[in-house]
């Protein structure tokens, strides 16, 4: 027998973007990939394996969604190649399961009328028939499957119904391929496949006769109104940003309580000395310095999953295209855009939606404008200090909500003017948005994905800051000198590099060791907290129970040399704009490096965000003392 | 050197071998190297 014989025939999930093939996908494989209620959330060919009902093993790969089989976007062509079987690496498959959504047949017949007329056999997978029935539809299943040649599944597969069918319609041997009898082989087969499908829809999935204004109609005339959808996604956006600094603040509590509880049990455990310092300084201080933010982080993927799985984050890139049209992006660079705020890495990925090969440049060069979660462990150390607690969380949530308009607004100005520099498309690109319908969210994907985001965020800080953080605590303590904290620190290497640093971040309001927390961090944003817990572990003007204290306490008596506070308003300010705009994160240089095909435009990013970086925190901090602040 | 220096000194050049070790590591296959929702890891 032939090793070829052996391996597990292969099925390919297609459809238009966000008809479920993803939900369908994990359903079937049992895996946790990413799902979205939008569009272009599957940029890439995912695989996995389930089994008939036989226990015949399958290959499963969910393709990106695609309009049409005359593909125009980077991963659009992918799945055109994947079913012709021109990608390398994955064989041609032997079954296609076209997953149609119910309430929108007559759109999405026409990518399958493409994929039957391949002539692989195929399964029509009818998602989503809950919603079309909801909505008046009358679906007739059996009469699509008589009139199409091919076995028609209704299901629901976000909720596991419909599973059981389709995989009994697998069995083998696979069904064979229709015959696509609507194709004439003239010119005009679009306009015969365009019959073909209105007659069918009259016959298979029949609309009540007068059209009923549904209540996502009357909402969509709410949140997509010129005025009032701004007000509203202002209004959710800052909803969001306060309910993550209100309802993180009890759960952070309990954290900073556990480390203070734990560095108190090692220090009465262990007399004074380089272990000691190690563990209380270097590792609970350095990690502890990140994982307080776990709270927040865990409340802003929730929020987040909240709105993509409602149907709210295709009606704010509805809104947002005209915004984008202005900066010279079309509305399809959204998703990439909005992926970013949770990871600049998917977000630059995403970009392969985007057909304009302009576009999808300047959508990568700006992508790392958006403020990526990352940073929020540095901004959520920071603005506390500009705004204490008490002053009211809806004035942190302002603050934060204005360092992400500010990060966004700046990425747009700058598109534009590399649009112009890039010149203009040579063919043109359309961008077409589906408002998919508002569906009560998947709460068992929304928790498996902040489950998955959150222990991503816990293993980050158990590894890699874990180790820079006992570096950090290695070049902050040797070499040794006589002396107290103070004068220790200056005799260390990380003292020297903060005394050669000093002089260049000084005209920013940063002393040496914000200086070389700033360095540090270069390769990860979030190790700024942990550079400044292990630098201000011990503070010149504080005794002992300062040291105690949290992180965010030491810093607000941090002083100069001269006694006057180091962190004040302005320079706080100061330091935040950096954050906003300095790229300090080498996976994202990797990735872009590879996306955009060349090095050139990884480094030249690097170097124009950090240069924009220093000038507008220099600017900041400048101005600011000239005014008398 | 008492112990605690010795044992701190250990830890610190066990941590910097595994940084070292992972820098001249050949790279496994593509994505971001993290589980950034990007679909690889």
């Amino acid at each position: 027998m032939h090793a070829a014989s052996e391996s597990p025939s292969t099925i390919a999930l297609i459809g238009n973007p966000n008809t479920g093939k993803t939900t369908l996908f994990n359903a079937l494989t049992g895996a946790n990939a990413k799902i979205g209620n939008y569009s272009g959330v599957t940029v890439d060919i995912k695989s996995g394996e389930t089994y008939t009902p036989h226990g015949k093993k399958l290959r499963v790969l969910d393709l990106p969604g695609c309009y049409s089989l005359r593909a125009p976007s980077p991963d659009e062509q992918v799945a055109v190649d994947a079913l012709t079987g021109d990608l390398p690496g994955y064989a041609k498959p032997d079954l296609v399961v076209c997953v149609l959504d119910a309430s929108n047949l007559e759109r999405h017949l026409q990518l399958a009328l493409q994929v039957i007329a391949l002539q692989i056999p195929t399964i029509l997978a009818l998602n989503m028939v809950d919603m079309a029935e909801k909505s008046g539809l009358r679906l007739d299943p059996a009469k699509l499957a008589a009139e199409l040649g091919v076995p028609v599944v209704p299901m629901q597969a976000s909720a596991g119904k419909g599973i059981i069918e389709l995989k009994q319609a697998l069995r083998f041997p696979f069904p064979s391929a229709a015959h696509a009898m609507w194709v004439p082989g003239t010119d005009d087969a679009e306009d015969t496949r365009r019959t073909f499908i209105r007659n069918l829809c009259e016959l298979a999935a029949r609309r009540p006769d007068a059209h009923q204004l549904t209540f996502a109609d009357q909402l969509d005339d709410w949140l997509l109104h010129p005025v009032w959808g701004w007000v509203a996604f202002f209004a959710i956006m800052f909803a969001v940003f306060w309910g993550i600094f209100s309802f993180a603040r009890i759960p952070m509590g309990w954290i900073e309580s556990a480390q203070g509880v734990v560095a108190g049990g090692v220090e009465s455990l262990m007399p004074a000395g380089d272990l000691r310092s190690l563990l209380v300084d270097g590792v609970l201080g350095g990690v502890g310095g990140v994982v307080v933010f776990l709270p927040q982080i865990v409340l802003l993927f929730f929020f987040i999953g909240l709105l993509e799985s409602s149907g709210y984050m295709a009606r704010a890139a509805y809104l947002m295209d005209g915004v984008m049209s202005r900066a010279g992006l079309s509305g399809k660079a959204f998703l990439p855009l909005f992926s970013s705020y949770a990871c600049a890495i998917p977000g630059v990925m995403a970009s392969r939606t985007i057909g304009s090969a302009k576009e999808r440049l300047a959508t990568i060069f700006i992508a790392p404008w958006m403020s990526c979660s990352a940073r929020l462990p540095v901004y959520f150390l920071i603005v506390p200090l500009l705004l204490h607690e008490n002053e009211g969380s809806w004035k942190q949530a302002l603050v934060l909500f204005a360092i992400y308009t500010l990060g966004t607004l700046s990425a747009f100005v700058v598109a534009r003017v590399l649009r112009r520099k890039l010149g203009p498309d040579h063919t043109a690109h359309h961008f077409m948005l589906e408002l998919p319908p508002y569906r009560w969210p998947q709460w068992r994907y929304i928790f498996r994905h902040v489950l998955e985001r959150g222990g991503s965020f816990v293993a980050k800080a158990g590894t890699i800051i874990l180790g820079i953080s006992i570096l950090l605590w290695a070049l902050s303590t040797y070499p040794k000198a006589d002396g107290d904290g103070a004068d220790a620190l200056a005799a260390s290497a990380m003292g020297r590099i903060g005394a050669v640093i000093e002089p260049v971040v000084r005209p920013l309001g940063f002393d040496g060791r914000v200086g070389t927390a700033i360095l540090t961090s270069f390769a990860a944003r979030e190790v700024f907290n942990s550079s400044l817990a292990v630098l201000f572990r011990v503070d010149e003007a504080a005794g002992e129970e300062a040291t105690r204290n949290s992180l965010r306490d030491r810093l607000a008596l941090a002083k100069w040399p001269d006694g006057t506070p180091l962190f004040t308003p302005l320079s706080i300010i100061s330091l935040l704009v950096f954050y906003i705009y300095a790229l300090q994160c080498l996976p994202t240089s990797v990735v872009v490096a590879k996306e955009a095909g060349s090095w050139k435009w990884a480094l030249g990013q690097l170097a124009f965000m950090s240069g924009f970086a220093y000038a507008a925190s220099l600017g900041v901090f400048q101005i600011g003392k000239l005014l008398g602040f | 050197m008492d112990w605690q220096t010795l044992i701190a000194a250990g830890i610190v050049i066990v941590t910097l071998t595994i940084f070292l070790v992972r820098l001249v590591r050949p790279q496994q296959r593509g994505g971001c190297g993290h589980d950034c929702g990007c679909g690889k890891k």
